[in-house]
């Protein structure tokens, strides 16, 4: 059947249907996890869904030996548990259909399916990459640079690689930037496209003037307010749930020192089997769990 | 764990009995380890065309008055909770081969 106007949107529907259940099956990070949806009970409120679960953050210490008698044997102790909500976010793609590219395709139903295919083919797996980058390399909240000087008006910064920072390896040409203060605030500036970067020294060309320290960010996806903790418009990551500190799901490990992942820092030394064979140990140590997996970037296999 | 891995298509590499997932976008320096038990995909809505009740595709008002053109929108809840912080660990500040140190990932 050919397509026409009365065909056309629902066509790019159906198209969009069936590619977007690919998307579960992309080797993404967050695909490695199950389904955590049925895991706690739902909240959806006004601006705000999610879910909240009790997480076991302490010992019930109000227990132990007595001796026998009829005195007593103290109040019950409560169980060491306390909420942590994990607030879902909202990830975008707006798509465009023009008449012009209507017209082009008009009457030529396998042309046109094609096309639409392989659009949403692309989008998808775009979201997915970046969703990825979000969650296992970025800072919290989608930070994916952070800069510092020299910084040069209306011309570059430097991406930091100081404090273990990733330099610019997640920003890319043509990308279009936001540079707003880390923790959120009033932005140096928004919406401005890379025009070039040299990875090696790491400076970013842009039209337009940063401010050391400030995160970069893709435009629109970092907070232009302060915002606290995991409170980001980005899905949390790694860097933030597999930490040490910081308050994530609205668990604080000052008053829970248990909501702590092991955090080993290495110094600057080569990977080795005897530091996997620790952070396994540490994982089992602290968390009375057996780890079943390592994740590990490309430049560790080597 | 590994076999999940695999159908995903991710490069499964093999420690103690343990697999070793590469994923090209971590970063350099650091490397994880846990339980996938106690890490959750929470999702309400699959990244999906946003249909809600109004239509999948909106007439675009431009500043000349109405367009040639419609847009939709993809649309996806999701995020990645924790349920046990401590069943997790890294270590970072690894050594990093210099060409990786400067090679962005693949798009």
């Amino acid at each position: 059947m050919a397509v026409d106007t009365t065909t056309y949107l629902p066509d790019a529907k159906i198209v969009y249907g069936a590619i977007q259940e690919q998307v579960s099956t992309l080797p993404a990070v967050m695909n490695l996890f199950g389904d955590g949806s049925k895991f706690g009970k739902p909240i959806n409120n006004v601006g705000i869904r999610g879910y909240v679960f009790l997480a076991r953050v302490a010992p019930n210490w109000n227990l132990g030996y007595r001796p026998e008698g009829t005195t007593g044997v103290g109040a019950a102790g409560n169980q060491g548990l306390t909420n942590a909500t994990v607030t879902l976010r909202y990830f975008y793609v707006p798509i465009v259909i023009t008449g012009q590219a209507e017209n082009l395709t008009k009457g030529e139903s396998r042309a046109f399916m094609q096309a639409k295919a392989l659009e949403a083919k692309f989008d998808m797996k775009d979201a997915v990459s970046h969703v990825n980058v979000v969650v296992i390399g970025a800072e919290p909240g989608g930070q994916l640079a952070q800069s510092v000087a020299p910084i040069v008006a209306n011309t570059s910064f430097v991406a930091s690689n100081a404090g273990l920072l990733p330099g610019a390896i997640y920003l890319r040409v043509g990308q279009p930037i936001d540079s707003i203060p880390v923790g959120g605030g009033a932005p140096s500036f928004t919406n401005q496209k890379i025009t070039a970067i040299n990875y090696t020294t790491r400076v970013v060309s842009v039209a337009a003037t940063s401010t050391a320290g400030d995160a970069i960010a893709l435009t629109g996806e970092y907070p232009q307010f302060a915002v606290a903790n995991d409170g980001w418009f980005a899905a949390n990551g790694f860097q933030n749930l597999v930490n040490s500190s910081g308050v994530v799901e609205g668990i604080d490990p000052g008053v829970f020192p248990a909501w702590q992942s092991y955090l080993f820092d290495n110094g600057g030394a080569a990977l080795s089997s005897q530091l996997l064979q620790q952070l396994r140990q540490f994982v089992k140590n602290r968390g009375g769990v057996d780890g079943n997996i390592f994740i590990l970037p490309s430049a560790q296999i080597n | 764990m590994g076999k999940k891995a695999l159908d995903l298509g991710f490069n499964v590499f093999d420690y103690a009995g343990l697999p070793m997932v590469e994923d090209k976008d971590a970063r350099t320096d650091r490397i994880f380890h846990g339980d996938t038990e106690m890490m959750k995909k929470f999702e309400a809505i699959p990244l999906s065309l946003a249909e809600d009740e109004a239509g999948t595709w909106t007439r675009i008002i431009g500043a000349n008055g109405i367009a040639d053109a419609v847009a939709g929108l993809l649309r996806w809840y999701h995020n990645i909770g924790i349920v046990q912080r401590s069943a997790w660990g890294r270590v970072q500040n690894l050594q990093v081969p210099a060409n990786f140190a400067t090679a962005p990932p693949t798009i």
